[in-house]
């Protein structure tokens, strides 16, 4: 019996990749729904499950959309901010959120790479929408317009 | 409207995470099809000095029921195992039919089963015979305090222990093995990661074989890449086998090549 090494920043990167199904669901319930039995987001095929996920969110378009915005908007106050503590901790968070799958990637390591970061502090703000209640996130998201499908 | 059915029988059971969902609707069946394909190839070790040992193993499984991190599964599984000597007992294809029912633990997993085996026991002459096994592996990345901040260096490693009646070639023989192996990454290139390690393994049987009860230790160091969907290495040891019931030793030198890929495709079927 010979099994891979599960876990690995390849789901992080994977999460990133699906903001609208991480809007939507948080990251937690979006790496449950990828959990295979031999392990979470690492298998071939993981990706294209998400994908058709992120496919399938039809009506729920225009709120992801509005909280996509909003968070990349927040990710980049955080990064302008600078604030060591403010970032390490929506890392931490992000992390933590991912669970097992998430931790071979450090923080440090996460930090140190700009786009990456940046990506986090997306995954990180998505998760925040998603669990807030409905009201709040759309009202801080900008008007859309033309975003309708 | 179709599509945002799909979407609630996807996310079945994470309802508590998905209120902003705000549509709680019936849920569809999601079916996967978990499976993996890999293969091992390498020296046989000091038992069978100068033998190239090559095996490799594919299971194809499909998900009839699942609950959060647990799984049953009726799958197939073929494998083969073939040698540059020709020994009997290395050249081998046995067919598994059965099921299992898996659960996901941290960072590894749990599984036991049963089902049927095809192999020839040429002792018997017998094709068929019934298989179980329970199975527990872990592995870790040795950054497990990622989120408080890391560790500089990473500490790759992993344990597995399996126990059954594994083959037909000695169907009524229960078997076990523990092996862990831990290594520590030295450097990362592009991709790759060299990592010296140690392991070993240790096998005991019920029926007292002298080539099953050994304990089996590496010393080595191995270049590892993550693949999608899984992991390929290359390294060499020093090899070291100590027989428990002869109480005999021997060392030699092993090269091994070693391939893992696992996939999960899953399909939704609309109510």
């Amino acid at each position: 019996m010979y099994f891979q090494t599960f876990g690995g920043s390849a789901l992080l990167h994977l999460l990133a990749a699906h903001p609208k199904v991480v809007a939507l669901f948080g990251i937690a319930a979006t790496v449950a729904m990828l959990i295979s039995p031999n392990g979470p987001g690492r298998d071939i095929g993981t990706g294209t499950h998400l994908a058709r996920i992120e496919a399938a969110l039809g009506s729920q378009t225009a709120v992801t959309d509005a909280r996509q915005v909003a968070a990349e908007r927040a990710a980049a106050g955080i990064v302008e901010r600078q604030e060591r503590g403010e970032i390490a901790a929506a890392i931490a968070h992000t992390l933590h959120a991912c669970g097992a799958g998430c931790t071979d990637i450090s923080t440090a390591r996460i930090a140190s790479d700009a786009i990456l970061l940046r990506r986090v502090l997306v995954l990180y703000e998505l998760d925040k929408a998603a669990h807030a209640p409905a009201h709040r996130t759309v009202e801080s998201a900008p008007p859309m317009v033309n975003r309708s499908r | 409207m179709r599509r945002s059915i799909v979407l609630m029988a996807l996310v079945c059971g994470f309802s508590a995470s998905v209120a902003s969902a705000q549509n709680v609707m019936p849920p569809p069946a999601v079916v996967a099809f978990p499976g993996s394909f890999w293969i091992s190839a390498g020296d046989a070790g000091p038992a069978e000095p100068g033998n190239m040992l090559g095996q490799g193993a594919l299971e194809q499984g499909l998900t009839v029921w699942q609950d959060g991190g647990w799984f049953l599964i009726p799958y197939v599984g073929v494998s083969m195992t073939a040698d540059s000597q020709g020994y009997d007992w290395n050249n081998k294809h046995p067919t598994t039919v059965a099921i299992k029912l898996q659960r996901r633990v941290a960072n590894g997993v749990i599984f036991g089963g049963g089902g049927m085996m095809f192999e020839r026991d040429p002792a018997t002459g017998r094709e068929r015979h019934l298989t179980a096994s329970i199975t527990y592996w872990s592995g870790w990345q040795g950054r497990s305090r990622a989120n408080a901040g890391g560790l500089p260096l990473e500490f790759p490693g992993s344990i597995n222990a399996t126990a059954g009646r594994l083959t037909g070639r000695d169907p009524e023989n229960w078997m076990s093995s523990v092996s862990l192996q831990q290594g520590v990454v030295a450097s990362r290139w592009r991709g790759l990661a060299l990592v010296p390690y140690g392991g070993s393994r240790a096998t005991f049987d019920t029926k007292r074989r002298v080539w099953e009860n050994r304990v089996t230790s590496d010393a080595g160091v191995k270049l590892t890449r993550a693949v999608t969907g899984g992991v390929v290495e290359v390294g060499v040891a020093q090899r070291h086998q100590y027989g428990m019931l002869t109480h005999q030793s021997s060392a030699t030198t092993v090269g091994f090549i070693n391939l893992w890929i696992g996939w999960n495709p899953s399909a939704t079927s609309h109510p």
